[in-house]
């Protein structure tokens, strides 16, 4: 693969990429850090890629490698504090309260890790189940499951929360 | 449909997944029931929260760095490769000159627009909220059983399909 068809095809899913890096990291620059050695690890790797899945799940499978690498690392999901991301700036976001973000960022903490992944791949990688599957590396009908299963409790967990 | 399968639709559609047969199905089913419309939108808004919870990736100062991406790749400036498309681009043009109308004559209406099923699924996967209110609002909710078997029966058939014949009957049952 050429650099400059590298470049269009890393253009096309590097928002949904860095949005599914930054919920999964909760942390602006060390997504960033992820992002960009996801970005390098594809580059270096792109003559392996052939083209039997796309793009945009291959460049995922990588970015959830390196931050499952991470992840025995540092071992970060054991507690730890819920970083905020930073503000947006779009009215219509600030409407949101600072509260209810806090209880959904709690809500998906409590997932189970593989429900949470099929879920941020879903959400923000705009994956479809097969792909999610093939990232995750199981069945689709288990990524399916997945991520049914972590929606409705998001859901649960919103709705016991109005009913406090 | 009863409201399991309902519940069990409902996560696929939101976010993209599912035929378009489950969509009518299931928003038919959700004009007669309150509990899974409630959950529906409750869903709505996980995925609303979910979506707001990310700032905009343009507001985020990103920079992709990648070494010599573009170094020694370059091919020639005006190899085939790169004048085949702007040939293709001529030839287009050129059949269109020659089969523009001249004299001032009106050129002749398009054909009556024939789809696929394909084609059919297309223009009604992509109907938004409002159209999908539109669509719907077109029956009185006691005449639900008449949408569906209008819409299912439609979807039945074989291609291809004339579709302003099919927003014609879906006006004149309702």
């Amino acid at each position: 693969m050429k650099g400059e068809e590298f470049l269009r095809r890393v253009r096309k899913c590097q928002g949904p990429l860095f949005c599914f890096l930054l919920r999964l990291l909760k942390d602006e620059e060390e997504a960033k850090e992820i992002m960009q050695a996801t970005l390098l690890r594809a580059w270096e790797g792109r003559d392996g890629f052939q083209g039997r899945s796309q793009f945009k799940t291959w460049i995922f499978k990588i970015a959830l490698n390196l931050f499952r690498d991470r992840l025995q690392e540092r071992q970060r999901w054991q507690g730890g504090e819920l970083p905020e991301v930073a503000a947006p700036s779009d009215p219509l976001k600030e409407v949101i309260a600072k509260e209810e973000r806090q209880r959904l960022l709690q809500a998906i903490e409590g997932l189970p890790e593989r429900q949470r992944t099929a879920l941020l791949l879903k959400v923000y990688g705009e994956l479809k189940y097969s792909e999610v599957a093939e990232v995750m590396s199981c069945s689709t009908g288990a990524a399916k499951a997945h991520f049914h299963h972590a929606l409705y409790k998001l859901k649960e967990a919103l709705r016991d929360r109005d009913e406090l | 449909m009863n409201c399991k399968e309902a519940q069990q639709l409902m996560p696929d559609l939101l976010t993209g997944e599912g035929t378009l047969r489950k969509k009518v199905a299931l928003r038919l089913h959700l004009l007669g029931c309150r509990s899974c419309r409630r959950d529906w939108e409750e869903l709505k808004d996980v995925l609303r929260g979910l979506k707001a919870l990310t700032p905009e990736v343009e507001a985020v100062t990103f920079e992709v760095r990648l070494p010599e991406v573009t170094e020694g790749e370059k091919g020639p400036r005006w190899g085939w490769g790169r004048l085949l498309p702007a040939a293709a681009l001529a030839g287009v043009l050129l059949v269109l000159f020659l089969a523009w109308p001249r004299g001032g004559g009106e050129m002749e209406p398009p054909p009556p627009e024939l789809l696929t099923w394909e084609g059919v699924e297309e223009v009604l996967s992509g109907l938004d909220e409002g159209g999908w209110e539109e669509l719907l609002a077109l029956y009185l909710p006691e005449d639900r059983e008449g949408l569906e078997e209008t819409l299912l029966g439609l979807l039945r058939e074989e291609g291809p399909y004339d579709l302003t014949e099919i927003w014609q009957e879906i006006r004149e049952r309702g």
